[in-house]
């Protein structure tokens, strides 16, 4: 049969011009990507000046105040202190629909200390907090994707951009407040990234997680002479732990539930009037959770009424299982194969050897992993849990993760700290 | 020495992944309006979210 060429060019030239509306022009993602290329060393020393302060959940005043100066210097509107944190702020640029969140995290972990680039255990000051989840990382280079997409926005074109400040992801909850005062009700889509071992995509979804600190309140004695006048709330504490870890076999295989003792009294010649410990509880679905929650709470009031002591308990963070979005699962996986992983120099290599080696029973994840991008996998499950979900469950979420650590390297761990800045501004 | 460490690397990476991402989404219609049906269709119909955290106020203090 032979075509009418015309005909044919015809539906070509329709067919480009329907695609040509709907995703970027090859020259503007070109012109992203060389505009987030030019500020490489600008962003590497923004995320290791934020790796310095080292600023745990809700005292992260220099972070923040950095990242907010750097979104105003680009022409963002910057809002601080939102949903009562001091920390927290949203950044604006443009106007009209859709409305699209970037989400930037900034807080260190206590305890985390450690040098850069030094593949032993050496923390720069013991006991001190270090950023072994990445969010130096994190914040920064949201904040790069941000200022990107806003230099896009300002050739032409409509929409509104929202970078979230988004204070104490480690326990804190930050996120919930801002949800919980409508910062996010205008916003139609989330787009996040979480520092890795591996360049991945995939729409996975994590655990559900409530912590509370258990108080309880006893009588004080001389443990050795009045002991039967005293009501011990160290043994309150102990009834409980005992009473949950017997429970754990009779709840679903997936539960986490992890703890802590804060207070333990003051000198065993006294008996502890005051006793504390501190709970976390975790499982793939919030509303499996909360019926697992509900026993854990009857357990410590079944050990107040033991041991005659009483107890209160106050919830200081909530995170839902995240709610996987395929859809923008798969628009992010496309963009990540586009801009695909990174080598390591002869010296990264050697670091990333080293560091391996101080690893207990590393995944089967080698070096070199993160010159590739995983393939987009559907229904996973992670172990952590972030505030992040509770967006997700307000707005469609998408999140990309990246290999800002070693291979193998968990996150939480000095070997993640170790990672993510240049040994020359280790005390930036 | 130069940016051109472990974690700046990753960093980029994800910067540039989701400049390109955040750029379709604002581009394409259609990808907010298929991902908004399948956040309703597993949200489940009269979905309402409630957090344990409704009435604290933010623990500004938790790692004090």
């Amino acid at each position: 049969m032979r075509r009418n060429p015309g005909i044919t060019l015809l539906i070509l030239s329709l067919s480009v011009a329907a695609v040509s509306a709907q995703s970027p022009s090859a020259d503007d993602r070109a012109t992203l990507l060389r505009g987030i290329e030019a500020k490489r060393e600008k962003y590497a020393s923004v995320a290791k000046e934020i790796w310095g302060y080292a600023e745990v959940g809700f005292q992260e005043q220099k972070s923040s105040a950095l990242l907010q100066r750097e979104l105003r210097a680009a022409g963002f509107t910057v809002k601080a202190g939102v949903a009562g944190m001091p920390t927290a702020f949203v950044a604006t640029f443009g106007s009209g629909k859709p409305v699209i969140g970037i989400v930037g995290e900034f807080d260190a972990l206590p305890g985390l200390s450690q040098e850069a680039q030094t593949p032993n255990h050496h923390a720069i000051e013991d006991n001190t907090p270090g950023h072994g989840c990445g969010h130096n990382l994190l914040g920064t280079g949201s904040l790069a994707a941000a200022i990107a997409v806003k230099e896009w926005l300002a050739a032409g074109h409509a929409g509104t951009l929202r970078y979230f400040g988004t204070p104490a992801e480690e326990g804190g909850s930050g996120k919930v407040y801002m949800i919980r005062d409508g910062l996010f009700k205008d916003v139609d889509a989330v787009v996040a990234w979480h520092p890795g071992d591996r360049n991945d995509a995939s729409p996975a979804t994590n655990l559900a997680v409530i912590n509370a600190k258990f108080r309880f309140h006893g009588i004080a004695a001389h443990a050795a002479a009045a002991p039967q006048r005293g009501r011990s709330a160290l043994d309150a504490v102990e009834a409980m732990d005992y009473m949950v870890n017997m429970m754990r076999e009779h709840v679903p295989q997936e539960t986490r539930i992890h703890y802590i003792i804060t207070r333990g009294g003051a000198a065993p010649n006294v008996v502890p009037d005051f006793a504390e410990s501190y709970y976390y509880a975790r499982h793939p679905d919030m509303r499996i959770l909360d019926g697992i929650w509900d026993r854990i709470v009857d357990a410590a009031k079944g050990a107040a009424l033991g041991t005659g002591t009483t107890m209160d308990f106050e919830i200081d963070g909530a995170a839902f299982n995240v709610l996987p979005n395929e859809t923008l699962g798969k628009v992010m996986h496309d963009n990540l194969e586009r801009v695909g992983g990174f080598t390591y120099t002869p010296e990264e290599i050697k670091f990333a050897e080293e560091l391996r080696k101080t690893l207990t029973d590393p995944p089967d994840v080698q070096i070199g992993s993160q010159e590739k991008v995983q393939p987009m996998r559907i229904g996973t499950v992670g172990g952590a849990s972030t505030d992040l979900a509770d967006v997700s469950w307000n707005v469609p979420t998408v999140q990309v993760v990246a290999a800002t650590f070693v291979p193998g390297v968990p996150a939480h761990s000095w070997q993640a700290t170790a990672c993510p800045v240049a040994r020359s501004a280790r005390r930036a | 020495m130069s940016g051109g460490t472990i974690g700046a690397k990753g960093m980029m990476v994800a910067a540039k992944t989701m400049a390109l991402t955040t750029v379709d989404l604002f581009t394409d219609p259609a990808h907010i309006q298929k991902a908004k049906a399948e956040f309703d269709q597993k949200r489940g119909a009269g979905y309402v979210y409630k957090t344990k955290l409704a009435d604290r106020k933010p623990p500004l203090d938790y790692r004090k």
